[in-house]
C-alpha cells in the first residue's frame, strides 16, 4: 500500500529507486519548502500591502509613475491601473502557494522593473519624497534639492528579487495550494 | 514516513517551464481584472481614463526659488555634454564672445517671461542636469534659473563661479563671433543675401539698403520674434548686418605677456580670448544683432564693414521707408512692433 504523504514530502517526483544526483537532491531538499514558505509570506504580504493603496487611489499612483519621468505620459494611466492588480494577484497567489513558481516569475519581473526605475531616479537625481511604492499620497516633488531616492530602497528591491528568484527555483509550492491540489490529484487529499 | 528524495531533471525543468505559462496567465488575469474594475468604478469614482491626454503638471508648486538654487561645481560636471545641458543666460554678444561648448542660448530678459518654446524644449530633456550660468553683473543666471523653475522645468542647477570657474578649470570655450564683410564682397556674394538693419526705426526710415530687414538691437529688449521667425525661413542665406557707423572696428593690439598666456596644452591656448568689441554704439548694434542671429544658429552671418557709410561710399543706393518717421518719439521701436 502506498504510504500517506507527509508535509514536506516530494509528491511531485516519480518514484524511482536509483541514487539521485546530489545537485538534484539539494534542489529538492525539504528545507526549501519551509524557507520558500517564509519568503512567500513576507514577499506576498508586502506586495498585497503595496497593491491595496494603489488600487484605492490610482491617480496618486499615476503621479508617482510620472515622477520618474521614464514613461510617456500617455501610457502612465494604463500602467497605474494594471500594475497594482498584478501586484495583488501575485501577492495572493504567492501567499497561498497557487502557481507558486509562476507568481514568482511575475514578482521577479516587477521587481526588476522597480530596480530599473529606482536606478534611473538615483542616477538622474530625481527628487521625490518617496519612491511611491507604498505611500498613499504617492511620490511628490521635494521642497528642497537635498534628498533623492535612497539607495536603501534599491537594496530592498534587490533582496526581494533574490527572494522571488529563490522561490522560483527551489519552492515547488508543496506547502500551499499547489501541494494540496497535487496530493488531491494523486489520491492523498487529506494531507 | 517521508517519501525518498527522487527528484529528476525532467520534473524540475517541466515545473520551471510551466511557471512561465502560469506567469502569462496571471498577468492576463490581472490585466482583465484591472480593466474591468477601472471601468466599473467609473471616472471620478476611483477609475481613471486609460490614456492620459495631457502631460503631468508635476512641478507647478516649485519652491526652489524661495529655498535658494542648487549649485554644481565645475568638477561635478561631465566633460562631455551628454549628462548635462548648459544654458547661457547672457546676451548674444556675450554668448558669442565665449560660451561653454554646446551651451544653449537662452537669454534672460527682465521685460518678458521666459520663452514658452524654450520651456517646452527644456522639459523634454528629462533627467538631465540643466546647468545655468549667466552674467555676474545682471545676475541673469539665478534669474533665468528661477524663472525656468517657476515655469515648471526641473533639474536646474547653477554653475558655481559661472563661466570664470569653467575657464579656471581649463575647460574648453567655444566662440561664434561673426566675421566682417566689405560692401563689394557682399554685393558679389553668391546665393541669397539678406541685409539686416540693426538701427533704430527712425534711422531705418531715413534711409536703408534696399530690401533690408529691420532688426534693431539694443542689448536690453528681446528681439522681435516675428522677424526672427521670418528670417529663419531663409536660414542658409548670407545675412549682412549693418548699422550706421563709418568706423570699422579696429582690434586692439594685444601685448604678449608670458604671465597672462595660458599653457600651450590648455584648450584656451588654442582659442585665445578675442579683443573686446570697441566702444562704438553703431558697431555694437550691428555686432549685437549679428551675434543674436549667430547665437540662434544662423550659419552665415557677417557684419558690414564700415556700416551704411561704407555702403554709400561704394556708390550703392539707399531707399527711404514708405511710412513716415514718427516725430516726437526718440525711439519708436516699441510702438512699431505692435
Amino acid at each position: 500500500m502506498k504510504p500517506r504523504a507527509q508535509i514536506g514530502d516530494n509528491v511531485f517526483a516519480p518514484e524511482r529507486s536509483e541514487k539521485p544526483n546530489p545537485v538534484l537532491r539539494f534542489l529538492d531538499h525539504p528545507v526549501h519548502n519551509w524557507a520558500g514558505l517564509a519568503i512567500r509570506v513576507v514577499v506576498g504580504s508586502v506586495f498585497i500591502y503595496a497593491a491595496i493603496s494603489k488600487i484605492a487611489r490610482p491617480m496618486d499612483f499615476a503621479w508617482s509613475i510620472a515622477m520618474y519621468r521614464m514613461l510617456d505620459y500617455r501610457y502612465v494611466h494604463l500602467l497605474a491601473v494594471v500594475l497594482p492588480w498584478a501586484e495583488l494577484i501575485c501577492g495572493v497567489t504567492l501567499l497561498s502557494g497557487l502557481w507558486t513558481r509562476g507568481s514568482a516569475v511575475v514578482v521577479c519581473g516587477m521587481t526588476v522593473m522597480f530596480i530599473w526605475a529606482l536606478t534611473h531616479a538615483i542616477t538622474h537625481q530625481i527628487e521625490m519624497t518617496s519612491c511611491g511604492c507604498f505611500s498613499q499620497a504617492g511620490a511628490k516633488a521635494l521642497s528642497t534639492h537635498q534628498s533623492t531616492v535612497s539607495k536603501s530602497l534599491l537594496h530592498r528591491d534587490i533582496a526581494m528579487l533574490f527572494a522571488a528568484g529563490y522561490v522560483w527555483l527551489f519552492d515547488s509550492g508543496r506547502i500551499g495550494v499547489d501541494g494540496i491540489l497535487k496530493r488531491w490529484k494523486n489520491g492523498t487529499p487529506e494531507v | 514516513m517521508p517519501a525518498p528524495i527522487t527528484a529528476n531533471t525532467d520534473s524540475i525543468a517541466k515545473q520551471l517551464g510551466r511557471s512561465w505559462l502560469h506567469a502569462l496567465i496571471l498577468l492576463a488575469v490581472s490585466t482583465t481584472l484591472a480593466l474591468i474594475t477601472n471601468s466599473v468604478r467609473g471616472l471620478g469614482h476611483g477609475g481613471i481614463p486609460l490614456q492620459r491626454k495631457a502631460p503631468f503638471d508635476l512641478y507647478t508648486d516649485c519652491p526652489e526659488i524661495a529655498d535658494g538654487l542648487p549649485t554644481k561645481q565645475v568638477t561635478e560636471l561631465p566633460l562631455k555634454s551628454n549628462g548635462a545641458v548648459y544654458l547661457d543666460s547672457r546676451s548674444a554678444l556675450e554668448y558669442c564672445t565665449g560660451h561653454i561648448p554646446y551651451a544653449l542660448y537662452t537669454p534672460f530678459y527682465e521685460t518678458e517671461p521666459v520663452d514658452p518654446a524654450d520651456v517646452q524644449r527644456l522639459k523634454r530633456l528629462r533627467g538631465r542636469w540643466l546647468v545655468v550660468y549667466g552674467s555676474e553683473q545682471t545676475m541673469s543666471g539665478p534669474r533665468l534659473a528661477s524663472a525656468l523653475a517657476a515655469a515648471g522645468v526641473r533639474g536646474i542647477y547653477l554653475l558655481k563661479g559661472g563661466l570664470k570657474a569653467w575657464k579656471r578649470a581649463d575647460r574648453p570655450i567655444d566662440r561664434c563671433l561673426p566675421g566682417q564683410i566689405n560692401a563689394k564682397d557682399a554685393l558679389a556674394a553668391k546665393g541669397p543675401v539678406i541685409y539686416v538693419d540693426a538701427r533704430e526705426r527712425q534711422q531705418f526710415d531715413t534711409g536703408h539698403i534696399p530690401a533690408a530687414v529691420w532688426f534693431p538691437y539694443d542689448g536690453i529688449l528681446p528681439p522681435d520674434k516675428k522677424v526672427l521667425h521670418d528670417l529663419g525661413r531663409f536660414r542658409n542665406a548670407l545675412f549682412v548686418v549693418y548699422a550706421g557707423n563709418a568706423i570699422p572696428p579696429q582690434p586692439k593690439p594685444v601685448q604678449p605677456s608670458p604671465k597672462a598666456n595660458p599653457p600651450n596644452n590648455s584648450p584656451l591656448a588654442q582659442n585665445p580670448e578675442p579683443p573686446s568689441p570697441p566702444a562704438n554704439p553703431g558697431f555694437d548694434a550691428a555686432l549685437g544683432a549679428a551675434c543674436e542671429l549667430k547665437a540662434r544658429g544662423f550659419p552665415r552671418v557677417k557684419v558690414l564693414r564700415g556700416g551704411l557709410t561704407a555702403w554709400e561710399q561704394a556708390g550703392q543706393p539707399l531707399v527711404r521707408s514708405a511710412r513716415k518717421p514718427e516725430q516726437g518719439t526718440p525711439s519708436s521701436r516699441e510702438g512699431s512692433r505692435q
